[in-house]
C-alpha cells in the first residue's frame, strides 16, 4: 500500500505537469522487490509442496511453455529476474544517491 | 477492499496547504530550538494560538477552522522536523478535537475559543496502566452520587503537555454496558498529577483518582458508541503523530546526508563510499513511502467509508513504525560515536523516532489489525 500510495503521488505529479527525475527510480527499486518477496511469501504458505516440479503447469493451452504458469517454485526463480532486468537494484540505487541524494 | 484513496480524492497539496507547510517550517526555524522547559512550551503555545493552528483541528461550527486531516498532517510534518517536545498533535488535535465531539454543544462552546486562543489546554487520558493501548477503561470507574458523581481509577502515559483539563472515559458503576466522558480539571480534590518526561523530553503524565467528585459527566451511553468515537479521534491524531515521524525522519535524514558529505575517513567523506551511498538511499526511499501511505491515509480519512478508512490508518501507522525503528537505527550508525553524545543534534532525531515508533502503537499492533481489516474472517 505504501507503494501503491507512492506511484500515485508520482503519477498524480506527472499529470498536473511536473517533469519527473531520476527519483521514480525508487517504484522499480521496491516493485521489484515486492514481486519477489510476494512469490517467497507463496512458496513459504505452500511449504514443502511447492517444491514439487510439475511439468504439465509449465505448458500452456497451444503447447508453449508458459513460464509464469508455473509452479510457486519456478515463479519464485524467475521473480529474481525483476532486480537484474531494466537497470539492477545496484543501479538504481546509484542513480538515486548521485541524482537525488547528491552524493 | 481494492478502493485505492485515488479514486476519490488528490494526493497533491493544494496551494493552501503548501503555504501551510511553508509557515511552519519558517516558525521551526525560529522556535524549534530544543528546549523542553515550561516557559519554552508556553511560549511555543501561545505562538501555535496565533498562527491558527490550535484552531485548526476544532469544528467550524465551534469557530474552529475545520482543517482536513489532511491539512492537520501537513502542519504536524513540517512541526515534526523540529522534533520539539510541544504536544501539538497530542493537545490540540486529540484532547481538543475530541472534546468538541464528546461534550454537549454548550460546553463546546465554552470550551472552544478558550482552546483555540491557548488560554487552556486539554488531553485525553486515554490509557490506564498496564493496559498497552486499549481505550475501553477498566479500572476508572465512576459511580453516581447525590451532587454528581464520584471517579476513581488510574490514567497512565497522559500525553499532550500542562493541560488544564483532563477528558477521560470511565466505566459507569451501575450499568455494566455504559461508559461515560467526564471533563477532570487540574484542581479536582482527589486527582492527584504525577508529571515526569519520555526518554525524548515528551511531557508525560499519570492521573491517579481517588473519590473525586464531579458535577456532571459530558456524554453517558452504550460502550460502543464511545468507544467509537474514542477511537476515531485517537487513528486521527496517530496520523497527525504519524506525520511528525516522517517530519523528523526526513530532518534526521538531512543531518546524516549533511554530516556523512562533510567527515573524512581514510582520505574522502564517508559519503563517497557506495556501501554508505546504498544504505542513505533506502532510507531516503523508506522516508518517501512512509509519506505517501501518510497522505493515502489522510486523504481518505474525512471522506471514505469506515472499512477503508480503518485499514489505511492501520496500514500508514505500521509503515510509519517501521520505518522509524529502522532509521534511528541506521542514523545512529551512519553517524558513529558522535551520535551517542549529547553535542550533536542527531541525538534528539534518534530519540524522537525511538519513542515514537512505538508511542503511538508498534508495527506488529498495527499489522495485526491490518491483517484483520483485510484478510476473511478464518475463526
Amino acid at each position: 500500500m505504501a507503494l501503491e500510495a507512492n506511484a500515485t503521488l508520482f503519477v498524480e505529479r506527472s499529470q498536473a505537469g511536473e517533469r519527473l527525475g531520476a527519483e521514480v527510480s525508487m517504484l522499480k527499486l521496491r516493485g521489484s522487490r515486492l514481486i519477489q518477496l510476494w512469490e517467497e511469501l507463496t512458496v513459504d504458505a505452500l511449504g514443502p509442496e511447492a517444491l514439487v516440479l510439475d511439468p504439465a503447469a509449465l505448458v500452456d493451452g497451444d503447447g508453449t511453455h508458459d513460464w509464469l504458469a508455473g509452479t510457486a517454485s519456478s515463479r519464485r526463480f524467475l521473480a529474481r529476474g525483476y532486480t537484474i532486468a531494466g537497470g539492477s537494484s545496484e543501479i538504481q540505487h546509484n542513480i538515486l544517491a548521485k541524482q537525488v541524494l547528491g552524493l | 477492499v481494492n478502493a485505492t484513496p485515488t479514486n476519490m480524492t488528490t494526493l497533491l497539496l493544494s496551494e493552501e496547504q503548501t503555504m501551510l507547510a511553508d509557515s511552519a517550517r519558517k516558525w521551526v526555524a525560529r522556535h524549534g530550538a530544543p528546549t523542553s522547559s515550561e516557559a519554552g512550551d508556553a511560549e511555543r503555545w501561545r505562538s501555535m494560538a496565533e498562527l491558527g493552528w490550535l484552531a485548526l483541528p476544532l469544528p467550524e461550527a465551534l469557530g474552529g477552522l475545520g482543517g482536513s486531516t489532511v491539512d492537520l498532517c501537513t502542519l504536524a510534518e513540517a512541526l515534526g522536523q523540529a522534533a520539539q517536545p510541544t504536544p501539538w498533535a497530542a493537545a490540540a488535535v486529540l484532547g481538543a478535537g475530541l472534546l468538541a465531539q464528546a461534550a454537549p454543544e454548550a460546553v463546546a462552546a465554552e470550551w472552544a475559543p478558550l482552546l483555540a486562543e491557548g488560554h487552556r489546554r486539554v488531553a485525553f487520558a486515554a490509557f490506564e496502566p498496564g493496559a498497552q493501548r486499549a481505550l475501553s477503561p477498566q479500572i476508572t470507574t465512576a459511580q453516581r452520587t447525590a451532587g454528581g458523581w464520584q471517579l476513581n481509577g488510574s490514567k497512565a502515559l497522559v500525553l499532550g503537555g500542562p493541560a488544564d483539563a483532563w477528558l477521560l472515559l470511565a466505566r459507569l458503576h451501575d450499568r455494566h454496558d455504559e461508559l461515560g466522558y467526564f471533563l477532570l480539571p487540574r484542581s479536582a480534590p482527589g486527582l492527584r498529577v504525577e508529571s515526569g518526561r519520555l526518554v525524548d523530553g515528551q511531557p508525560v503524565c499519570t492521573l491517579q483518582l481517588q473519590g473525586v467528585q464531579l458535577h456532571g459527566a459530558l456524554r453517558t451511553g452504550p460502550a460502543e458508541d464511545l468507544l467509537a468515537m474514542a477511537d476515531t479521534a485517537q487513528a486521527r491524531a496517530t496520523l497527525a503523530h504519524g506525520a511528525e515521524l516522517v517530519g523528523a525522519m526526513a530532518q534526521a535524514l538531512q543531518l546524516t546526508l549533511d554530516y556523512l558529505k562533510t567527515r573524512r575517513q581514510f582520505g574522502k567523506p564517508i559519503a563517497a563510499n557506495q556501501v554508505v551511498q546504498h544504505r542513505l538511499v533506502d532510507l531516503h526511499v523508506q522516508i518517501e513511502e512512509a509519506r505517501a501511505i501518510t497522505r493515502a491515509a489522510a486523504a481518505v480519512f474525512d471522506g471514505a467509508a469506515l472499512p477503508l478508512r480503518r485499514r489505511w490508518c492501520a496500514a500508514a501507522a505500521a509503515c510509519v513504525a517501521q520505518a522509524a525503528h529502522h532509521q534511528w537505527e541506521e542514523v545512529l550508525q551512519l553517524h558513529g560515536a558522535i551520535a551517542m553524545t549529547q553535542e550533536h543534534d542527531i541525538g534528539r532525531y534518534i530519540k524522537r523516532l525511538a519513542v515514537g515508533r512505538q508511542l503511538h502503537g508498534d508495527a506488529h499492533g498495527h499489522l495485526a489489525r491490518l491483517a484483520d481489516l483485510s484478510l476473511p474472517n478464518t475463526d
